[in-house]
Parts: C-alpha cells; structure tokens; sequence
C-alpha cells in the first residue's frame, strides 16, 4: 500500500493515544476457504441482475459467494420513465458508473441495451428511445439487445421487439428474450415464432424467465433457457434443483434476475450450492451457473473468461483490479471475507 | 494581426500537426479493413448516426491493446506539442480522439454531445484528447465534469500524462485536482509539471487534508509532502511523519516509504527541515544522480 500510516511511532509522539490505522490484510484476515490452497473456490456468473438497484452489500456478499461477473439487463425501474433523457442517463448508468462500482468489488459488469415491453407500450417515448438505442448498443461490454419481448403481449410491445431483433442482427448480438409474466406459455411460443419469422438463430437467442410449463418447447426449438430464481413469483431454488435434475445442463442458464423487488443477489450461488448437496453432479452446476451464460453471451465477443482468470488482459483503466503501488496504491475493497463486516470497517 | 493572435494560430497549426501524425500511427496499426472502416467513419463525422455508431464501436474493432508509439515517435510527439505522451493511450483512445476532432470540424459542440452518451473508456479518450482540441473549442464544462467524477480511470485521463492540466488550470482549479487525487489515492507523480505550480494555498490545504485524516487516524497518501515542501516547516510536518526504521545513527532503512520521504522533501526551503532530511534520509546519493525518481519509487 503507497500509503503512509499515522502510528503511535517516532515521528508522532504527540498522538500516541492514536490507534494503530491502515494495516494491511494479512493471512488471518481471509476466509479460511480462500487461505487453503487446497479448497478452490467456485466461479459463478449471474447473467441477470439490476445492480442499479442494489447495494454495496450486495457486491460485497455476491463477490464473496464466488460471482466473477455479472450481466445487467436493461429494464424499466419499477415505474414508466416518461422522457427519453431519463431513459439516456439510466442506459449510460449500466453502461458506465454501475460497471465501475462492480470493479470495486472485483466484479466484471456487463450489460445487455434495449426497450424493454412495459414502456414500449409508450409510444413516443418508445420511438424516442429506439433512436437512441444503435448509439449504445455496440458500446464495448454490450453483451446482448435486451431485455425485450412481451408483457401484455400488445401490438406497440410486438413493434418494437421485432425492430430490436432486427437491431440485433444489424450489430451482429445475441438477444435476450423477457418472457411475460402473464399469460407466460403463449407468450413464451409466441417470442420464439416472431424470433423465427425475422431469421435470427436460435443459438443467440437466451429465453429468459422460464418455468415447468415453458421449457421443453425452448429446449426443444434450440433455444437457450434461462431461469430466475426469484422468490415467490418466477422460481424456487427447489423447484429449479428439481428442473436440473430432470433436463440436465445443456443449454440451461441460472440468475437471480435481482432488483427493486424482494429478490436474491445470491441465487446463482445458492441454487448451486442445494444442486450440489442434492445430488446434481458438478460439471451440471458448473454449466448452468457459470459456463452456458459465459457460452451464450460470448457470442457478442464482448465477454470472456480472460477478463476475470487473467487480469492483466482487463483493461486497467476500467478497474482498480489493476492498480498497482506505482498507480497510486488503493486499497482494494475486497480483500478479505468473512462474510461480515466489523463496525469499523462499516465506519 | 496580435502577438496573441499569432501564437494561438501556431499552437493550432502544430495540434493540427499532431493530429495528422496520430493518424500515420493509427492506420498502421489497424488492419486494412479497419483502417478502411476508420477512414469512412472520419469521412462521415458531419452525420449524427454514423459518428455515434463509429465512436461507441471503435472498441470492437480495435480491441483493447495500447497504441504503439516507439521511442523515436515519443519523440515526434513531444517536438510537436511538449508534453504529449501518446504511449499512454490505447488504440481505441486514439481512434475515438481521430472521430471527436472530425466532428469538431462540423460541430463545435461536438465534444459535448458524444460525452453526454460516454462510457467510462469513451470519456477517457475524450478527455485524453484535450491536447489536440482547438484553442476555440470551450471544454471548461466538459473538464469540471471529468474533475467531479468518482471513476478514478476518468479522472486520471484528465490528470495523468498530460500537459494540459498544467497549462491550462488556473489556480483554484488545479489545486482541486491536487487534492483531489490525493483524496482519491491517486498518484501525483504522473502529474505534468506538478512541482513548478505548487504553491502556498496548495500547501495549506494539503496540511489540513493531513491534519483531517491525521484526527480520523486514516493512512496519508505518499506524496502529500510535495505539496508542502516549499511553504511548511519542520515542526509543521513532522507530526504527520510516518513511523521509519531508522539504524543506531538515526539513518532511515530504505523502504518506499523512506524513499518517497526523501524525494518529497528534499527540496524544501525550511532549513530545519533541509537539516532534518539531510540527516536522516540514505538516498542523497541516488537523488542527485537521478536513479531515484517518483517513477522509480519501487522499481530502484
């Protein structure tokens, strides 16, 4: 650390009352799973998280549980934007601040652009932001056009998805499909017919948001499945140890789909944590927790496990994970986990 | 025709200058097709669409490795415009610094529209382009924001390896950044032309800074004594002293610590402070033959 500490020492006499500040994280600070070298801890991606609503807690408690990195859609935000600029500033937000606040925590933050099904229904301000929409969808770590698809399953919704594909096949992405929460089965059909109609293949179209009833057909139609483990409304981590046990891995996608709601930034982990003590082999867990999301959004070329198993290939300047004692030596925020924090440390 | 006048025109003649250069440097370092792509893109910098599509894209089709600038085209850089360090650009930076100079052919308010849609490395090349904007292009708003950022990569595209802040902060201004940066723990020593503005009410908040992280018993950045150098005395730094090794004839060990100490103070003007360091610092010798410097704290 480039950093001089205040001590009880020499040169400060007048303070010697001071406590000591500064230290340095030594070996006992760290989780014991961390410090044996024989225990490797276990990458988790979660590719559906709205960190824009969460905390620093959160981060901290998702880096700790092994999350390596993370996608976040773009979505409404529990309520109707009504101008455009709000909608310009929230797309710069995933694409820029929130990005730099998962660095922090040793996170690599992704994201996926677009009109989400709700304020598509918005017709001037749908217009508006599809205007926008081509100045940040290549942007670099713009892994996917989405979430976009259904919510009540209304003409402007079925406009502007089919505009996003065709945006998507425009700038070469994958698309991640929002399946309506309503009248869920037709409309998760429906979401695949349009993707077909518009030519786009089934590999680089993730379904988000699947359940019992919709995920033979997406499976079958060659589609990736993506499961949120929400609690209460769109999936149980039992229920989804369950899916697992009975389809195997391919193609299936575990995240927490967390935001403003009552939601779990840990879902990924945790679902694989009673996957794993429930029989589910690993090499299943792995895929769907980690690798299927890696494979599936990998097709834009915009994120790779280079970015998080070797960072010196980061670039530097979007991450403290580079800082060296010759760059001004920040401490780094995670350094050492034991799940809590003292009240010092919160102060 | 002023003398003014005059020598606002030269400066734009030698970025213009600069800005051809960095051309050269980027077309051969892009493959051909993405040489062509640029040269379309740059061509079609007066439409809206095309520029914001080429400026967010640049990334994909450069990747993310450093501009090449070998020791000779160091160089060039620096006989066309002092204190233009290039090698700490990436290839993207470069491109996207080619795109907002076209646009401002068009556009003056060109730097100001694509830094309202910027991400994070989009705004880093907006700001390491400072160097080679026009002298009639007003980025004043565009730097305040740059300086209030949190992202500490924004703010070292301002503040690192460039002559710009330097040059063109007035006084106020560039004591924010300062401290900022140390606020931040950010490294000074990439600071252009830190030590000569340097100055009095410099010191005295970089004191108070001292002082206030002192009282909450936080760690100090390193370098903070260079701000005081030259305006404080002994008995007004040595309070803040780190705690150092020192052998039984009061010589310091040689940590980085001590070696920052050194290079920070060496120059004060206090005499108490002259015999202070004098006495207990081990690095006179390396001071004086260069071997010691901010860039080399570690590596020596």
């Amino acid at each position: 650390m480039l950093a001089l500490r205040v001590s009880d020492g020499k040169y400060a006499t007048e303070r010697q009352d001071r406590p000591l500040c500064g230290r340095p994280p030594t070996e006992n600070d760290m989780n014991p799973d961390i410090k044996d070298s024989t225990a490797i801890r276990q990458m988790f991606i979660d590719p559906h998280a709205h960190m824009i609503s969460r905390t620093t807690d959160d981060y901290e408690a998702m880096a700790a549980a092994g999350i390596v990195a993370l996608i976040e859609p773009a979505f409404w935000q529990g309520q109707p934007r009504t101008h455009v600029a709000t909608y310009e500033d929230y797309l710069s937000a995933i694409l820029g601040f929130e990005r730099f606040r998962a660095s922090q925590f040793g996170i690599r933050h992704y994201c996926t652009i677009g009109l989400n099904s709700k304020e598509a229904n918005d017709e001037s301000l749908a217009e508006a932001v599809m205007d926008i929409l081509p100045r940040f969808a290549a942007k670099d770590g713009v892994v996917a056009i989405g979430e976009i698809g259904y919510d009540e399953q209304t003409e402007l919704e079925d406009r502007y998805f089919r505009a996003q594909i065709e945006l998507a096949k425009e700038l070469e992405l994958p698309v991640l499909v929002h399946t309506p929460h309503r009248d869920k089965k037709a409309g998760t059909t429906r979401s695949m017919d349009v993707c077909e109609e518009h030519g786009i293949d089934p590999r680089m179209v993730i379904v988000d948001h699947n359940n019992e009833e919709t995920i033979d057909e997406v499976l079958e139609r060659g589609y990736w499945a993506a499961f949120s483990v929400y609690p209460s409304t769109k999936m149980g981590k039992e229920r989804m140890v369950r899916l697992m046990k009975s389809y195997g891995a391919e193609r299936v996608i575990v995240n927490s789909a967390c935001d403003w709601g009552i939601s779990e930034p840990l879902a990924v982990a945790k679902t694989a944590e009673l996957a794993l003590s429930s029989g589910v082999p690993a090499e299943a867990v792995h895929l769907s927790c980690y690798a299927n999301a890696l494979a599936a959004y990998g097709q834009s070329g915009q994120i790779s496990d280079s970015h998080w198993l070797t960072p010196m290939e980061i670039d530097q300047r979007e991450s403290f994970a580079g800082n060296s004692i010759l760059r001004g030596g920040r401490e780094p925020v995670v350094e050492h986990h034991d799940g809590r924090r003292t009240p010092n440390e919160a102060a | 025709m002023s003398s003014t006048q005059r020598t606002t025109e030269s400066a734009d003649s030698a970025r213009i200058r600069a800005a051809a250069q960095l051309h050269k440097w980027v077309v051969a370092a892009l493959a051909s097709d993405e040489a062509q792509w640029l040269d379309e893109a740059l061509t079609k910098a007066d439409v809206r669409r095309s520029l914001d599509i080429a400026f967010s894209r640049t990334g994909r089709k450069t990747g993310t490795g450093r501009l090449t600038v070998d020791i000779a085209a160091q160089a060039t850089a620096a006989s066309l415009i002092a204190g233009w360090q290039p090698e700490h650009w990436d290839l993207s930076d470069a491109v996207r610094i080619l795109l907002a100079i076209a646009a401002l052919e068009h556009d003056p308010t060109a730097l100001d529209r694509l830094a309202r849609h910027a991400d994070i490395g989009e705004q880093c090349a907006l700001y390491r382009g400072l160097v080679l904007y026009p002298a009639d292009v007003d980025v004043s708003d565009l730097v305040g924001r740059g300086l209030r950022t949190h992202a500490q990569p924004v703010f070292e595209s301002i503040a690192h390896y460039s002559p710009w802040p330097a040059r063109e902060l007035d006084q106020h201004r560039w004591n924010h950044l300062v401290l900022k940066a140390m606020f931040m723990d950010i490294a000074l020593w990439p600071i252009q032309g830190f030590d000569d503005r340097r100055n009095a009410d410099l010191a005295r908040m970089a004191l108070d800074f001292a002082a206030e992280r002192y009282a909450a018993a936080r760690a100090l950045p390193l370098e903070l004594f260079r701000c005081v150098a030259p305006f404080a005395s002994l008995s007004e730094v040595i309070r803040y002293m780190p705690d150092v090794q020192a052998d039984a004839r009061g010589r310091w060990q040689d940590t980085v610590t001590t070696r920052a100490l050194s290079l920070s103070l060496w120059d004060s003007t206090d005499r108490d402070l002259t015999e202070f360091i004098r006495a207990h610092s081990p690095h006179e010798a390396v001071i004086q033959s260069g071997e010691l410097h901010w860039g080399a704290l570690v590596a020596i």
